[in-house]
């Protein structure tokens, strides 16, 4: 039983696939589809878990694609059964797909991450006990001056959030494309993805450090570049 | 171990209705959640006699109590029950 | 190359799984039922091996696995 990998889709009906291996050593090729090809290897299982090395393994199919291709990367374990179901899936969304990757050519994303945020937001919790212990009040008003504090607590996280958003965005968003920005409020942690384009990469990466200069309490991280994963429009078929 | 709201239903018997338990009572978490909110706005706005701020309260309090009850029947924590959510207006507390 | 600026070591893999296994092109996709532009429930084929909690386990491994990779691959 061989099943297809498919790691994203290129910008051109072949490739240059010298050397590139796949998930457990397959080769990886091309299926072609109109302008553009699927990249896909042949796996012998059904099902692919997702581990550090299997999900790095996946970008790094793309990473190399990337340096000569535009490139759209697919969601981990992309597996069907045959080139032609394959095929058949790519026909109808074949213009979505060229349209994506003439958006996203010479473009690559960088992830950011930011914690420290609101020190105090995570120990709401425990304003919550403390100050419920210490008063006498009748249960049903105890509760909820500690749910009102709590609820302070986190509107103040979020304001703080956001104030710190717009102070990375205006050392961030002049050497990008586009940014896509989004809070965990359970971690506290502000997330952004960021669309940048090749040759203003350094600038970019000139801005985070300067971003985390004058910033220096909170915890600013940049990983990248990474496949576009984010900024990827193109959706598929409905299936009703 | 708590898991995010599954991107799929399953549709086979057994998880299927795991899923829907699931779905439900993070419906009505989340409701309970915005009801809570509104309560605390009225308030602190100083618009309630402290006999009602009581029962408000106690009444809260138990619904509290009640969705722990079937949260911990269902064996789910709150990260289970998170939906993500934009309610636009209804959840903004900014005056 | 990647570039990992910032001092959290698992930062690279967290950030990476974040993406492939949650964002991408998905070509067999998911039928959702909206309510008000409200997303609430998705039916679709189960085509993936359930990943969250193996992608919650993951977050804690470390860069070393990274840099093995790399080696490998590169």
């Amino acid at each position: 039983m061989t099943m297809l990998y498919v790691y994203g889709i290129v910008d051109s009906p072949r490739f240059d696939r010298t050397s590139l291996k796949g998930h457990d050593g397959a080769d990886v090729f091309a299926v072609p589809c109109g302008d553009c090809a699927a990249v896909a290897s042949d796996l012998s299982r059904r099902t692919i878990a997702p581990s550090p090395r299997s999900v790095w393994l996946h970008e790094h199919v793309l990473d190399t694609l990337m340096r000569r291709h535009a490139v759209l990367p697919l969601r981990f374990a992309t597996i069907v059964p045959d080139a032609g179901m394959l095929r058949n899936r790519l026909r109808p969304m074949h213009r979505a797909l060229a349209g994506d990757l003439r958006r996203l050519r010479g473009k690559i994303e960088f992830a950011l991450r930011v914690t420290n945020i609101h020190a105090g937001w995570l120990h709401a919790g425990d304003a919550e006990r403390d100050g419920a212990a210490a008063q006498v009040l009748p249960p049903g008003t105890r509760y909820l001056r500690a749910k009102a504090e709590r609820w302070r607590e986190r509107t103040a996280g979020e304001d703080a959030a956001r104030r710190i958003e717009r102070e990375l965005r205006r050392h961030l968003d002049p050497v990008a494309e586009n940014a896509v920005w989004a809070l965990a409020t359970r971690s506290a942690t502000l997330t952004a993805s960021y669309l940048v384009e090749r040759k203003e990469v350094s600038a970019f990466v000139a801005a985070v450090v300067d971003a985390r200069a004058c910033h220096p309490a909170l915890d600013v991280s940049c990983t990248g570049p990474w496949a576009p994963y984010s900024f990827v429009t193109v959706r598929p078929p409905e299936a009703w | 171990m708590p898991r995010p709201m599954p991107s799929r239903l399953a549709t086979d018997g057994e998880t299927a209705a795991d899923d829907l338990v699931r779905l439900v009572l993070a419906l009505v978490e989340t409701l309970r959640q915005l009801v809570e909110r509104q309560a605390i706005r009225r308030v602190e706005g100083g618009q309630l006699a402290d006999d009602d701020v009581e029962r408000l309260g106690l009444a809260l309090l138990r619904l509290e109590q009640r969705m722990d009850g079937l949260k911990a029947h269902f064996g789910l924590q709150d990260d289970d029950l998170s939906l993500r959510l934009d309610l636009g207006d209804l959840a903004d507390e900014r005056e | 190359m990647k570039v990992r600026i910032g001092h959290e070591r698992n930062t690279a893999i967290a950030d990476l799984l974040d993406r492939a296994l949650n964002k991408g092109v998905v070509l067999w996709g998911e039928a959702t039922i909206s309510l008000a532009g409200v997303d609430l429930v998705y039916v679709g084929l189960k085509v993936l091996v359930s990943s969250v909690e193996t992608a919650q386990r993951m977050r804690s491994v470390h860069a070393s696995d990274v840099a093995l990779l790399g080696r490998r691959g590169a």
